[in-house]
């Protein structure tokens, strides 16, 4: 624990030493750090994970206008010891524009809208009866956030996100032994939400 | 000699500390001139300003080791100040709503005046008169969740440490008076740790 605390404390000085202004570059490569720094720091409990650990950025004009996406996707299968197979495929993905303010030399305010739209499959199987659901979503947000220029061609990234969406549930379970006697559910669901600041991105500019 | 878990008490107390001290102060120590910060915060109280604070505190908190729960970090997300000298008027929002009953929904809207000092060219104290409007729960530690309305008047006071001359870190705490789920006299305690930018 004390090294943890002097290592994050010569790297929070280390920064400062680095301090460059703001440059604009066309490609910005952002990546959701939150995850490592959490799970390194054994806080997983209550942890939301984004569904969007990758973003990118692409300046469209030299006022600070960038265009951005973000993706999120996932597809694994586990065989576990209770002979149980798990099947996930996930994918999420977001498009917007982004306008940026300068506070200081190193310190951006951003702010803008995206739209995004996401599909996610899971089943569970023992063999005898799966489980099957899947959900599509779709929705918009509006974002404020700060951008820190840690060196040049990197940055740190905090949004706080008003977002609104629309989700759609089917689920079913499915008897393989038994044909004709399948059950299955719809659900729709509404969901706004405002966001705090949750999560860090590490962005590299090239 | 200390238990184990005072122990550790103690470590995570001391990072905490450490994470504001040393980001405050060196990472956005760029124009560290204390006479310069002097004449622009005199510069601010003699025209409009307007800042605009999120609450940090999730993510701050998942940076602390060994958090054993989801953190509850207060109604208000994302807050708003706009004024002319020391008055401002500031609106504060904070909303969660899902049409899923598995889900607690909450949400919460703050209008209300603002008057703020200096204590000195970084630190600032303000006072707070709120009206409060909303429903499901303030969102606080050790809160019940409650799928009653929220409505009620409050008076807080806060601070801000001025890192930079348009960046500040802040906390508040209000006494509130209304109905929260049933008639409700209680203090919100300064669970909720703002980062701020004046525009």
């Amino acid at each position: 624990m004390k090294s943890f605390i002097f290592f994050f404390i010569s790297f929070c000085f280390s920064l400062s030493l680095f301090g460059q202004s703001s440059s604009l570059y066309k490609h910005e490569l952002g990546v959701n750090i939150t995850n490592v720094l959490v799970r390194s720091l054994g806080n997983e409990a209550g942890f939301e994970a984004s569904n969007f650990p990758i973003t990118y950025k692409r300046l469209l004009s030299k006022k600070g206008r960038y265009l951005r996406t973000a993706i999120g996707f996932r597809v694994s299968q586990v065989d576990n010891v209770i002979s149980l197979d798990e099947q996930v495929v996930q994918g999420d993905l977001k498009m917007g524009l982004e306008w940026r303010k300068n506070i200081t030399d190193r310190l951006l305010f951003n702010y803008g809208f995206d739209g995004f739209a996401g599909y996610e499959e899971n089943t569970v199987s023992n063999g005898v009866v799966e489980l099957y659901d899947n959900e599509k979503r779709i929705g918009g947000d509006l974002f404020l956030g700060l951008h820190f220029l840690v060196k040049k061609r990197i940055a740190l990234e905090i949004e706080s996100t008003a977002y609104v969406l629309y989700a759609n549930r089917a689920e079913e379970t499915r008897f393989l032994t038994v044909s004709g006697s399948d059950m299955s559910d719809n659900q729709s669901r509404f969901e706004t939400s405002l966001i705090p600041p949750q999560w860090l991105h590490l962005v590299i500019k090239f | 000699m200390a238990s184990p878990s005072y122990q550790i008490l103690r470590m995570r107390a001391i990072l905490f500390f450490a994470f504001f001290w040393v980001f405050a102060n060196v990472v956005f120590a760029q124009n560290d001139d204390a006479t310069s910060l002097e004449n622009e915060l005199e510069e601010y109280e003699n025209h409009n300003f307007s800042s605009l604070s999120f609450n940090v505190s999730p993510l701050l908190f998942e940076l602390i080791p060994l958090k054993q729960s989801p953190t509850k970090s207060g109604p208000i997300d994302l807050a708003y100040a706009w004024g002319y000298k020391q008055h401002a008027f500031r609106l504060g929002l904070g909303f969660r709503v899902n049409s899923s009953s598995d889900v607690q929904s909450r949400g919460v809207i703050r209008i209300g005046y603002e008057n703020n000092k200096s204590l000195s060219p970084k630190l600032r104290y303000y006072s707070t008169f709120d009206f409060w409007i909303g429903g499901g729960g303030l969102n606080l530690p050790n809160d019940a969740n409650n799928s009653g309305g929220i409505i009620g008047l409050s008076t807080g006071l806060g601070l801000q440490y001025f890192v930079h001359d348009l960046v500040f870190i802040g906390t508040e705490s209000n006494l509130f008076l209304g109905f929260n789920g049933g008639f409700s006299l209680q203090v919100i305690p300064p669970v909720s740790i703002y980062l701020g930018i004046r525009i």
